[in-house]
């Protein structure tokens, strides 16, 4: 609206014709009725009270306080799944944007020391203790890997983990969600067979998502 | 929307001063409807940064950043057995407090704490001869934050979802030949990401603080915290 100007100049003397005053008038009348913009505005005049909510930033967080049961008796990624919650975040974006998710959590592996002592003879079990006990995390957006955190968890039975990462995106539905994974790993790959582990009196040790909380910020374009 | 609706004059008209239908109801629609200027008056996408105000989307970075920021660089023993979290405990990690950090539900779409640091367990060892080297001491370290709001003497709250457990597995033992074999040491780090929530704006302002403690069974064990980094992003609109 800043340059606007008159389409009809009248000086002293004119009959002024109607049409000519109207179209001085509509020029900015119809600028007020819904297009001003910045140059209306003084600079830093806009203040937070006055921006609708959730203009430049949405923010969303989940807290999951009970354990969320990671089976080692698969070696596909685990996700929700109306039984368990993992962790998962659905949004509606309005515009492009980019998206920051962040993971932190702890997990519980239950104690080895639980084993009967005779598996210390087992080559099952030496094989378990060389560290070959993996938990995997990662955050995955649209069905993309953001990021991941493989470790192996041979040395504790409770630890926290954390995890960041951005993406752009454009508008419309998508969601966030958390996998997870837990595996022995042999030197040929995951142990998939556990009866054989468990022939060997080895308990089948699921790992156990904790306290976690994932959380979203959709910054907007 | 204040919406601006002109008497429209035409030829031949008889020009009138009245309020209701002349020139004046003109004048008056403008005197009026300027002050009621809203988001719809406003062309999409018609404003830019140099109109907003500093710090109306994220707060601004303040002159000191000791409210919002922490920082450790020394080794902070935590040396508590069974104590949880208690504004008054041991279990206070000294250096590990943020604050006042200001949050108002009604009008921020969150506040975001961060806080990122190294953990360092004593040697753990067993005197367990058998096979595997289990820790018969089995310590349990437990990690979380609290907050209050405003800065007196009081207790903290636990901040939801934010307890984070660290147990060790195996340990060094004495073997059956006699020969000490060497315990674990577990030097990691750890980092915590929480989207505070709370129902009111808590005026005074909020304060965070870490809190450590061991509460495994037995003989509680010292850890320590080092290279700390702790802060908090305030989200508005």
């Amino acid at each position: 609206m800043a340059f606007r100007y008159r389409n009809q100049y009248f000086q002293d003397g004119d009959a002024v014709d109607p049409a000519g005053w109207t179209k001085n008038v509509d020029e900015y009348t119809q600028e007020f009725n819904g297009y001003l913009d910045r140059d209306n505005f003084p600079e830093k005049s806009i203040s937070t009270a006055m921006i609708v909510s959730n203009a430049a930033n949405e923010v969303y967080s989940q807290i999951l306080q009970t354990e969320a049961n990671v089976s080692i008796e698969t070696t596909r990624w685990l996700e929700d799944d109306g039984t368990t919650s993992f962790g998962s975040i659905s949004f509606i974006a309005a515009t492009d944007g980019i998206l920051t998710a962040e993971w932190s959590g702890c997990w519980r592996h239950p104690r080895h020391g639980n084993w009967p002592a005779q598996k210390a003879v087992s080559a099952v079990y030496a094989h378990l203790l060389a560290g070959s006990w993996y938990l995997s995390l990662r955050l995955v957006v649209d069905g993309v890997e953001l990021c991941q955190v493989p470790k192996s968890i041979n040395t504790f039975s409770e630890s926290a983990e954390y995890m960041v990462g951005s993406i752009p995106l454009a508008a419309g539905p998508h969601v966030v969600k958390l996998q997870a994974r837990a595996a022995v790993v042999g030197d040929e790959g995951p142990v998939i067979n556990h009866q054989a582990m468990q022939d060997h009196g080895v308990p089948k040790n699921d790992v156990a998502l904790k306290n976690r909380e994932l959380i979203a910020i959709f910054r907007k374009r | 929307m204040a919406r601006i609706e002109l008497n429209k004059i035409s030829a031949g008209d008889t020009l009138s001063t009245a309020t209701s239908s002349g020139v004046n109801a003109d004048i008056d629609q403008w005197n009026t409807e300027t002050g009621s200027i809203d988001g719809e008056n406003v062309r999409e996408e018609g404003i830019d940064r140099r109109n907003l105000a500093n710090g109306a989307f994220v707060e601004p970075i303040p002159s000191s950043l000791s409210g919002t920021y922490a920082k450790i660089t020394s080794t902070t023993t935590v040396n508590a057995g069974n104590i949880g979290l208690s504004s008054s405990s041991a279990s206070v990690v000294t250096g590990a407090l943020i604050g006042p950090v200001y949050y108002d539900p009604a009008t921020d779409a969150g506040l975001k704490i961060n806080v990122s640091f190294q953990f360092e367990t004593p040697i753990v060892q067993t005197t367990d001869s058998t096979l595997p080297h289990f820790s018969a001491v089995r310590p349990n370290w437990s990690v979380q934050l609290g907050y209050r709001v405003g800065n007196s003497v009081g207790s903290y709250g636990a901040v939801a979802g934010t307890k984070r457990e660290l147990s060790i597995e195996t340990a060094g033992c004495a073997n059956t030949d006699g020969v000490t074999m060497a315990g674990h040491k577990w030097i990691d780090s750890l980092s915590i990401a929480h989207m505070f929530q709370y129902g009111s704006s808590g005026a005074p302002g909020f304060y965070f603080q870490l809190f450590a403690w061991e509460d495994g069974s037995g003989t509680p064990l010292d850890f320590s915290i080092n290279y700390l980094n702790m802060f908090a992003t305030r989200y508005k609109r």
